[in-house]
Parts: structure tokens; C-alpha cells; sequence
């Protein structure tokens, strides 16, 4: 006997809110039974491009919405959950008139979530998000994405979003650049804040339709405010004193942004993207945020080339992508975990330090642009040494690999600094770059382990096979490395162990037959060897 | 020695009674936690009746939150092995525990429960679907069937 069909409603409602939409839906032509079921679903996420194949065909989705959402409203049953994803070939305004019924529906029947996603290019198409949401008391998100205008005429409405949580809009249009800042304002539970790349028409009377982009937001009084991520607004300034992450991202590095945080005294997480940091401004938020726990610098400038990062509570700090920096000087004590990622090479230091703190670095290497000690330089000058627990290279191209194979000697003068972990990712195409590119990273630093990305574009098979005969079978290559000792570090080997996903090569066989055995996959596995000293 | 460990009594639809450590079910069952919190439970003459709970069911209840109990610091693999061999029960059985677990509160079994029903249907086509919840009638008419066939012929 079947008596899952007969589980109460409730309970399978709660099953069908698992699954992916296409999998829920199926279930409406399981059994008469099920059908019920499905129809009395509360959560709606309607995609036009997942449920149909449409070929242009708009008017039978709308009358697959109408139906599912009519039903609900029409029997008093709740619409808990609204989603509305459109296709952007589809051309929705002549939809509109539907969308706005749809979302008269939601609002009387209830609704906690509604979601529209919209694509499509605004500048000439859009769809006005009707005045009768304004009236959804039970909303607790809300997202626009795309496609979507607030207009005027929100202004002067009371909204009444007292149960709203979430709201997340991105790629929308605003008539009038105070829609948000109204908007949020009646929003007094309001927790996660996401603004992503507004737009406002650049002429209020909209005798042209040219837009661009908010430039300036003030968010105040919101005591429950705990979440924001803000992108491309100019001006930001925010009073929430339980503010505890802020994603910020510039609208153009070239443009001053101004970002007051004066009264987010408890903020953790702070995330600055694209920015131009004046070094002044940069100190004075360490110390009216006391208890920052997570920086993330991504993509930034800064005034100087010398930065220094005071963070008593600071655990974790980020350092990706940001130029002009020579000098990075860390001083944390708590701090557990330093991520720099970059193509430059400035000198990292570290003043207290606790006992767990990990540097893991990802070092670009790009043609040009580095010359043939600079990976060595990079290793040495962070300090103390010993932090450094990781480092992940990706060789874009062999650079300079003229250079190396020119020389017959590398000339170091002291044993190369030790690393836990190297990570490469780079592509060996020619067999002659095998023994100089290993010798080259060899002598800039002596890895623990060293791992090797198996990706099918790098072409590395050949070259791991290399390598681990390499190594094993060490002396038939001549040695570089003569300058500091001998026999040079990689030649004194004592343990060579390559792994790949937790199984051991015994030997060079073992391992061709590992790798032939490895799927042509476009994701990124790795090959680990363990040496030792 | 420390002192005894606290039991308290359930009985199941058969008037069978289950002795179990408080603790085990406090953990696991939102209804019995507040029953011992509220004081509604006496532990020198109450039962806690379970009327719609058999007594098969009820074991394996009882063996869930208890292995649970005992084994949360266990390696996941380990957890997700126990988890899979316990509910290698038939739909009925699935049906019994579930209504178990929903009328005890027992979260953590619901989402286990909810994830193996999941999986029946995830990704399958609705005959594979019928064939695993044993639907043997559908209750569509042959000219439904053959209209849904038409208009969703992607499910099928």
C-alpha cells in the first residue's frame, strides 16, 4: 500500500519545499492524490524558461500562473513563497497587467516571500512594481532583481513592510533617487540590506530616459540592521549600532567614495571592494570599530605604498588584488588567518603574533612582470617566516623561461626559506621547461608538499610523471643549486610520497596508471608529493 | 559513583511501556523537553502516553535518539552509515516513523526522514516515482493521464 501519498499535508508540503522546483513540480501528475498536494502548495517559484519549453510562447505561462495562484487565492489557502523568474527573450510588459494581479494575489493571500526576477535591459523595457505590495504586512523578503521601476508614486504611500526582513534589489530602476532611503525607513524589523547597482533617471521629469547610477544613500535609526552589502553607490553613510557586516563596494576606484560607519561601533565583518583608500581615513576606522574580527581589501588602492593594519580583535584579514602596496605591516595579535592574493610582491610582516596565525598566499605570476627571483624575494621578506603555511602559484605562461634555461647555475647564497605547502597551477607544454622550472622554484623555496593541478588544460601528465622520476631517481640530473651546500636541498630527499585523493603511489607505474586512470575533467584536482628533508 | 541515570517511562499505542534515560529524549524531542521543563512530568507515576506511536515504532524511535545521543561525537561517515542502515525500512515503516518524529518534535530524524523521501524523487521519472511509493492507482482517468502526458511530457 502506498502511505507516503497519504502523509498529511503539511508534512509533504514541507518535502516539496526540498526539492528543486522542476522535481516539485513533477509531482503534480504522480497520482490524483499528489495533485492535490501540489495544488495547495503554498510556495509558487515560477521560472518561464524551466517549466516550459515556450519557443516564445508567453500566454500559456501566464495562464499556468494565473491558474496555480488563483486556485490559492481563490480558496483562502496561503501564498507563502512567490517566485517569479522571466526568460530575457521574453518580451514580459504585455505580461504586466498579469504581474500585477499575480502580486495582488500574493499580498491578500499572505505572503512572506516574493521574489521577481525580471532580465532584460531596463533602458527600454521595465515593469513598475505595483502599489499594492505596499500593502503585504506579512513580508519578510523581498527581492527585485532586474527589469524592475519603483516609481513616484511609492513616495507618497504609507508602505507597510512591518514584518520585512530581507531586501535585496539589484539592477533596478528608481524613478526618484529617495524611493530607497523611503523605502527602507518604513522597514523597522529590516536585517539583511542588499543594494546592488541601482539606477535613476538622470532627468527627474524623464524627458530623456538616460540613467545612472544612485549616488548617494543615508540609512538611519535601524536598530536591527545587521547585514548590508552595498554596490555602486558613491556616498554611504549608515547609523546602525548593530550593524555586524558590511560589504562596500565602489561604484569607479577613479571617484572619491565616502563611507561614514560612525555609529556601526559593532560591526565584525567589514568587506571594502574598488576602492581608493586614503591612509588617514583607512586608521580611523580601526579605531571606531574595536572589535572588526574579518577585513577583506579587495581590489583596492591606496594613498601610500606602505599600509599598516592594527586589529586588537582581528582574526581573519584578507589582501587580494590591490596594487601599489610595497609594505604591509600587520599588527594583530589574535589574528588566525592572513589570505594575500596578488600578482605584486610587497613585504609582509607581522609584529605580535599568536601561535595559529597561517599565511596563505596565491602569487600570480605573470610574463613581464617578474624577474627571476622575485617569487624567492616574496618568501623572504615575510616575517616572521614561519607563518607562512601556504603558497599557491599560478605561472600563466612559463615566464622568462629564456632566462632560467640561460643560466647554468642559480646563484643563491643561503638555503631556500621552507614552505608547508606549494600549490601550482601552471601549463607545461614543453618538455624542455620541465627541469628548469622545477629547478627555479626549487631554489626559491623548499616545499613540504607540493601539489600539482590536474586540470586537462594544463597538460600536466607528463610533467608529473617527470617530476616523480625526478625525484626518485635524483642524480642523474645535474644540480643547479652548487652555491650553498651540497648536495643541494631537493637532491638530499629522504621521503618522496605522491598522493591523490588519499592514495599512495608505490611507483612510477602505480602513478601512470593513476593518472591514465584520471577523467579528461575540467575540475581542478591536484596531485600532492610529500618530501622530506 | 555518580547518581542514577534519570529515566522516564513512554507508552506506546499497545500500552507497552518503554523505560528510556531522560536525558537521550530531552535532547532529541521538543514535546518532551517541555513536558520535563513545564514539571507536566512526574517522574515517580507518570507515563507519557503515545497513543498514536506503536510499539515497533517506537523502539527504533528510541534507538535513533539514543545512538544519537551517544555517538554525536562520532565521524560524520560513520553517523551517515548508522542514519542509512536505520532507515532501511519500507514505505510503511518510513510512514510510521515520520509520523512519529512529527508528533515527538524529533528534528533532527524529520530532516532524515524528509532527505530519504527526497531522494525518492529527486531526479526520477514519475513511473520510477509510482514504482518506489507503490502507487498502484493513480486515480487519474485514462483521459487525464493521457492530458498530462500531453502537457508536461518532460515528467514523464
Amino acid at each position: 500500500m502506498d502511505r507516503i501519498s497519504d502523509l498529511p499535508k503539511v508534512i509533504l508540503h514541507d518535502i516539496l519545499g526540498t526539492l528543486p522546483d522542476k522535481d516539485a513540480a513533477r509531482t503534480s501528475v504522480l497520482s490524483k492524490a499528489w495533485r492535490e498536494t501540489w495544488i495547495s502548495f503554498p510556495k509558487l517559484s515560477c521560472c518561464s524558461h524551466n517549466f516550459f519549453s515556450l519557443r516564445g510562447k508567453l500566454d500559456r505561462f501566464i495562464q499556468y500562473v494565473s491558474k496555480r495562484l488563483t486556485r490559492l487565492h481563490d480558496q483562502g489557502l496561503a501564498i507563502k513563497e512567490f517566485k517569479l523568474m522571466l526568460d530575457h527573450r521574453l518580451d514580459y510588459v504585455p505580461a504586466s497587467c498579469h504581474i500585477d494581479q499575480w502580486i495582488q494575489m500574493a499580498s491578500e493571500s499572505g505572503v512572506e516571500v516574493l521574489e521577481l526576477y525580471l532580465t532584460g535591459n531596463f533602458a527600454k523595457r521595465h515593469y513598475n512594481l505595483p502599489l499594492c505590495l505596499t500593502e503585504a504586512k506579512s513580508l519578510t523578503k523581498l527581492v527585485l532583481r532586474e527589469g524592475t521601476r519603483l516609481d513616484t508614486a511609492l513616495l507618497n504611500h504609507s508602505l507597510k513592510f512591518f514584518s520585512l526582513k530581507t531586501l535585496s534589489l539589484r539592477h533596478i530602476l528608481l524613478e526618484d533617487e529617495r524611493i530607497i532611503e523611503h523605502f527602507i525607513s518604513h522597514c523597522p524589523l529590516i536585517e539583511h540590506l542588499t543594494l546592488h547597482s541601482c539606477y535613476v533617471y538622470n532627468n527627474p521629469s524623464r524627458s530623456s530616459t538616460m540613467t545612472s547610477l544612485l549616488k548617494s544613500l543615508s540609512l538611519q535609526g535601524l536598530q536591527k540592521l545587521k547585514d548590508v552589502d552595498i554596490q555602486g553607490i558613491q556616498e554611504v553613510y549608515i547609523d546602525a549600532p548593530n550593524l555586524e557586516n558590511l560589504c562596500y563596494h565602489a561604484p569607479y576606484m577613479v571617484t572619491p567614495f565616502k563611507l561614514n560607519l560612525d555609529s556601526c561601533t559593532n560591526l565584525r565583518w567589514l568587506t571594502l571592494w574598488n576602492l581608493k583608500i586614503p591612509n588617514k581615513w583607512f586608521l580611523e576606522q580601526f579605531y571606531r570599530i574595536p572589535f572588526l574580527e574579518s577585513l577583506m581589501l579587495h581590489s583596492c588602492s591606496f594613498e601610500h605604498e606602505r599600509i599598516n593594519i592594527p586589529g586588537p580583535e582581528l582574526k581573519f584579514f584578507s589582501l587580494s588584488h590591490c596594487s601599489n602596496l610595497k609594505e604591509v605591516n600587520i599588527d594583530a595579535p589574535n589574528l588566525l588567518s592572513c589570505e594575500y592574493v596578488g600578482k605584486d610582491n610587497p613585504v609582509i610582516s607581522f609584529l605580535r603574533i599568536s601561535n595559529q596565525l597561517e599565511l596563505n598566499a596565491h602569487y600570480d605570476m605573470i610574463e613581464n612582470h617578474h624577474h627571476l627571483y622575485s617569487l624567492r624575494e616574496f618568501v623572504q621578506n615575510i616575517k616572521p617566516q614561519k607563518v607562512l603555511a601556504s603558497l599557491s602559484l599560478f605561472i600563466h605562461e612559463p615566464f622568462s623561461i629564456t632566462e632560467i634555461l640561460g643560466l647554468s647555475v642559480l646563484q643563491v647564497s643561503s638555503p631556500p626559506p621552507s614552505i608547508k605547502h606549494v600549490q601550482l597551477r601552471f601549463p607545461m607544454n614543453m618538455e624542455a621547461r620541465y627541469f628548469p622550472l622545477m629547478n627555479w622554484l626549487l631554489s626559491s623555496c623548499f616545499p613540504k608538499t607540493i601539489s600539482f593541478c590536474l586540470q586537462s588544460k594544463f597538460n600536466m601528465k607528463a610533467f608529473v610523471v617527470f617530476f616523480y622520476e625526478m625525484l626518485m631517481d635524483r642524480k642523474k640530473h645535474g644540480c643547479y643549486l652548487r652555491s650553498w651546500s651540497k648536495p643541494c636541498c631537493w637532491h638530499g630527499l629522504k621521503v618522496v610520497k605522491a598522493t591523490h585523493l588519499e592514495r599512495t603511489c608505490e611507483n612510477v607505474e602505480d602513478l601512470k596508471a593513476m593518472l591514465d586512470a584520471l577523467p579528461e575533467s575540467p575540475v581542478e584536482e591536484y596531485i600532492t608529493f610529500g618530501l622530506e628533508l | 559513583m555518580g547518581s542514577p541515570v534519570k529515566k522516564i517511562m513512554l507508552c506506546s499505542s499497545e500500552k507497552e511501556i518503554f523505560s528510556v534515560e531522560e536525558q537521550v529524549m530531552v535532547q532529541h524531542s521538543v514535546i518532551i523537553n517541555n513536558m520535563i521543563e513545564d514539571g507536566s512530568y512526574n517522574h515517580e507515576e507518570s507515563k507519557i502516553p503515545l497513543d498514536c506511536v506503536d510499539s515497533k515504532t517506537l523502539k527504533k524511535v528510541i534507538d535513533y535518539c539514543t545512538h544519537h545521543t551517544h555517538h554525536h561525537n562520532d565521524n560524520q561517515e560513520d553517523l551517515e552509515a548508522w542514519d542509512a542502515q536505520f532507515l532501511n525500512v519500507d514505505s510503511n515503516g518510513l510512514y510510521d516513523l515520520l509520523m512519529a518524529a512529527n508528533y515527538l518534535e524529533i528534528r533532527n530524524l524529520l530532516d532524515l526522514i524528509y532527505g530519504t523521501i527526497k531522494n525518492m524523487i529527486k531526479g526520477k521519472k514519475i513511473d520510477e516515482i509510482r514504482r518506489i511509493f507503490n502507487i498502484k492507482d493513480h486515480g487519474f482517468t485514462p483521459e487525464e493521464e493521457e492530458q498530462n502526458r500531453k502537457e508536461y511530457p518532460h515528467f514523464y
